[in-house]
């Protein structure tokens, strides 16, 4: 384990902060690479546990990383409930911000988990969840933010407007940037009318009920154990009479068989495993077409090598959760032989190869993960880091 | 205004040999119809237009062009509002030619198209699935997906499905050195690089496919129209709707100057002509929930004052009110001979206090104005009607334009939500950016266009080839 340096502050200090590394970065720049830095919204005192699970963090050789923490940015900047919108500091909790929400009967397409990251952290993860095909990624609802540059500038984009198409769209390429591009200090996001009821159907096996989508339900879930048990949920969010409505008709095309029904949505997905050190987390996106085969290729790796899986297959994507190295180097073989056809441009070059993000792990899995992008959008991407100057090793910490 | 120049021969010869001289328009008369886009007022004459017909050909133009150091500007239908593929001493590179649909995969929901297919296309090659393509510009039956992608456009439904951003899931760029990559949304653990590339407008190269998501048709779809005595009434039961809980598809506003026009027009659909504003609201999902949204509709239209709310009672009446809404724009064209439409987004609960304001500036100019536009979504299309060979009219209208503009930016608003910056808003982009924010795009641009041969002078006030401010 490393030590660290801890950051935390206001905006300014946070500021200041970066100006002093950049200039530490210069002056060292011949003889070693500049500082670490890795940002996160974790308001813990002690940043080490961060590093250890986390590949910017652990393939370091800078043996005094600079952790940034945005956990004291929490205070809600504008909060506009009747025009759907709110702007608030990169650190606030999400649980609090939803807290905020729900007194005005408002609401953002989360799911129950993480709630104790920062809204930052879950912003620049960008990560996929349950109400992506319903109300569309992460990145749909940052209508703005506001960051510090790796040089300590503050810049601002976007506004508390719907849609904005003035310049080039910064907010899409911050949302999911992991703290690589800069520091997010504010976000500005956009709100939905609070569903009057959620609720979720779980049930095993493919039961084919959400063919031609015939089940009404907001959004679909497959959850595979460690064991390899696999359960389908269906999820109901809305008006009161509706949800009821929708609900009832897909349980009597079920049947009762099974059937086990339940009130809220964080009983029935959303507890994530707990996590072992070590283990890693990635995103795959086989698409629909794709999604079954993927998640059978997975699943069907016998014994004590299976990975806990979250699949939404409405919009083609999953999380894989490995905790041992043998099981991600076999879900790696795996993936390998899958077919799978990755649309290109030019039909006749047509890509192989499922992209695979990684959402946390070690260097082994993120060098895996690199190699296997294509070398045309890595290009592409270091161009971006460069105008930024990107931090080499940046990465967000932020949802464990 | 000089003369018109020419393209340089040694090159001539080269563009000829990638498209053919059917390929590469020269001629003074037929480059007239490239002058401009939509937005009549800014015009150009390019040096010649260049029409590839396959990926390879359009990959062998843009490294020519680059060789020789010539400047370009990627066109599609030309339906752009904002000038932005208007050319001067540069070479238009038209996709019109590339219009093939590559691929329509049901079981992933995702066509594989050419820039040069007509928006509407996609939906109707979708339709055999039981699958649409969403985003619906007003402009879909003309308009081209690589238009679309290039401006990010939006239109009435994108209010709940989400502008055309939401809806790729990854593209092919051809970088100005002619250079491609095929870019996706960050599920290879990256940047979501297709995100910064939608909307940029042709000034980081042209984009030579898009894989867009396509979406089951909805099970029920029906709207209904809410008609009030005063716009700003209208504007007050827009927020309204969201405050009981509802996310229509879709919810237009179209106000009393712009029925009258239509109503003149062949896509007369019965609306009454003695209403100050009209609100089109849809709801698509179950019959009962349609039912039952509908109802909500109408009871924040009755609260805010609205003398009568009708049902479409079949589909024609339903298709009959969006026929007129979506050549709204068209029919106004036989009110005068020119119209210069605003694309200004505000926080939705502004548009009660900005309508009337927008109104009184239009009089204070003594113009004509007309408003139909995507009130959900709190996007003005405020429209200025003007004879463009009257030069005192235009000079009002463009002033009456930067005052809505910087109406509209004062009540948190932005300067453009779909249109785009083009060539006509690069002056406005200064109200709402910093130095900083300006040079960081300005560093973007240089990234990838650094000898400033993508659509030069669009999108930024900059000089972008050295980067600094204007
Ligand atoms: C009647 C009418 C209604 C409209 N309604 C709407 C509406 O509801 N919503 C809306 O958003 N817009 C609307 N528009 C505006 C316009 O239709 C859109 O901006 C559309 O996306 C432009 O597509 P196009 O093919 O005509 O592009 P063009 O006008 O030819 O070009 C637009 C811009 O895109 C660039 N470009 C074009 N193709 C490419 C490419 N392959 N690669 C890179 N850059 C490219 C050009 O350089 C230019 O900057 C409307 C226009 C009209 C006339």
């Amino acid at each position: 384990m490393k030590s660290s340096t801890l950051v935390s502050g206001s905006e300014q200090e946070l500021a200041e902060a970066l100006a002093a590394l950049r200039t530490r970065g210069r002056e060292s720049e011949e003889a070693v690479p500049g500082p670490e830095v890795v940002v996160t919204g974790s308001a813990r005192p002690d940043p080490a546990p961060l590093l250890d699970s986390f590949p910017g963090a652990v393939g370091s050789e800078d043996p005094d990383p600079i952790v940034l923490t945005t956990a004291r940015l929490s205070e809600v900047i504008e909060f506009r409930p009747r025009d759907l919108t709110i702007e608030v500091g990169a650190g606030m909790r999400m649980r609090e911000l939803l807290r905020l929400l729900e007194e005005r009967g408002l609401w953002l397409p989360v799911s129950g988990e993480g709630l104790e990251r920062s809204v930052g952290g879950w912003v620049a993860a960008g990560s996929p969840s349950m109400w992506d095909s319903a109300f569309g990624p992460v990145r749909r609802q940052l209508l703005g933010c506001r960051m510090l540059t790796t040089a300590g500038e503050t810049l601002n984009w976007g506004r508390h407007v719907m849609k904005n198409v003035a310049g080039y769209d910064l907010p899409r390429l911050l949302a999911g940037s992991r703290g690589r591009l800069g520091v997010l200090t504010r976000v500005t996001l956009r709100l939905w009318p609070g569903p009057e009821n959620t609720s979720v159907l779980s049930f095993p096996g493919e039961s084919g009920w959400d063919q031609g989508d015939f089940s009404g339900a907001d959004a679909r879930v497959i959850h595979v154990s460690r064991d390899g048990e696999l359960r389908e949920i269906a999820v109901f969010a809305g008006r009161e009479e509706s949800v009821r409505r929708r609900r009832a008709a897909l349980r009597g095309f079920l049947g009762s068989d099974g059937l086990h029904a339940s009130e809220s949505v964080e009983t029935g997905i959303v507890a994530p495993p707990p996590r072992t050190p070590g283990s890693a987390v990635y995103r795959l996106t086989p698409g629909r077409r794709y999604l079954a085969s993927t998640l059978r290729s997975l699943v069907d790796t016998t014994d004590r090598g299976r990975p806990a899986i979250r699949a939404w297959p409405r919009s083609g994507s999953m999380l894989a959760r490995f905790d041992t190295a043998s099981a991600r180097e076999r879900m790696q073989s795996a993936l390998d032989r899958l077919e799978f056809r990755w649309p290109d441009g030019d039909p006749m070059a047509a890509g192989t190869g499922l992209p695979v993000g990684l959402e946390r792990g070690g260097p082994a899995d993120l060098e895996w993960a690199q190699e296997r992008r294509k070398p045309s959008a890595v290009a592409i991407e270091s161009r971006i880091e460069k105008v930024f100057g990107a931090w080499p090793r940046s990465w967000l910490a932020d949802h464990i | 205004m000089h003369a018109a120049s020419r393209l340089p021969e040694e090159v001539r010869l080269t563009l000829e040999a990638i498209v053919g001289s059917h390929g590469l328009i020269e001629d003074p008369g037929r480059l007239l119809a490239y002058e401009a886009d939509a937005l009549t007022t800014r015009k150009g004459t390019p040096l010649a237009v260049v029409l590839p017909d396959s990926r390879e050909a359009l990959i062998a133009l843009v490294r020519a062009l680059h060789a020789a150091d010539l400047p370009f500007v990627p066109r599609g239908a030309g339906t752009g509002l904002s000038g932005g593929s208007v050319a001067h001493d540069s070479v238009v590179v038209a996709t019109t030619r590339l219009r093939r649909i590559l691929e329509v995969d049901p079981e992933n929901r995702t066509a594989l198209v050419e820039p040069g297919v007509i928006t509407a296309e996609i939906s109707a090659a979708a339709a055999p699935h039981g699958l649409r393509y969403l985003p619906d510009p007003a402009s879909a039956t003309a308009c081209t997906i690589g238009g679309n992608v290039a401006m990010n456009s939006g239109g009435p439904h994108c209010l709940k499905h989400g502008v055309t951003s939401d809806h790729v899931l990854g593209l092919e760029i051809v970088l100005p050195d002619g250079e491609t990559a095929w870019l996706g949304r960050g599920e290879d653990g990256g940047l979501d690089l297709a995100g910064l590339f939608i909307g940029s407008e042709g000034t980081v190269g042209i984009i030579s496919s898009a894989l867009v998501g396509l979406a089951p048709v909805a099970g029920t779809t029906r709207a209904m129209l809410g008609l009030f005595d005063g716009v700003g009434d209208a504007g007050a039961a827009v927020s309204d709707v969201f405050e009981r809980g509802l996310v229509p598809v879709a919810l237009e506003l179209i106000d009393r100057a712009t029925i009258e026009v239509v109503e003149a027009s062949i896509f007369a659909a019965g609306l009454p002509t003695d209403t100050e504003a009209a609100l089109v609201i849809e709801c698509e999902g179950q019959a009962e929930d349609v039912e039952a949204e509908l109802a909500i509709a109408a009871e924040a239209c009755r609260a805010n004052g609205a003398r009568e709310v009708r049902v479409a009672q079949s589909e024609a009446e339903r298709l009959a009110i969006w026929r007129a809404r979506k050549k709204a724009y068209g029919a106004l064209g036989r009110a005068a001979p020119d119209v210069f439409v605003q694309d200004a987004v505000v926080p939705r609960t502004e548009l009660v206090r900005l309508l009337p304001e927008i109104r009184r500036i239009a009089d204070s100019y003594g113009l004509r104005l007309a408003n139909f536009f995507h009130a959900g979504d709190g996007n003005l299309h405020p429209n200025l009607l003007f004879d463009r060979r009257d030069a005192d009219e235009v000079s009002r209208v463009e002033k009456a334009g930067e005052e809505i503009m910087r109406l509209c930016v004062d009540a948190g608003g932005t300067i453009t939500g779909e249109h785009g910056v083009g060539s006509d808003k690069v002056r406005h982009m200064p109200l709402l950016f910093g130095s900083g924010e300006l040079a960081l795009m300005g560093a973007l641009h240089h990234a990838f266009d650094p000898a400033g041969l993508a659509n030069p002078d669009k999108l930024l006030p900059v000089d972008r080839v050295g980067g600094s401010a204007r």
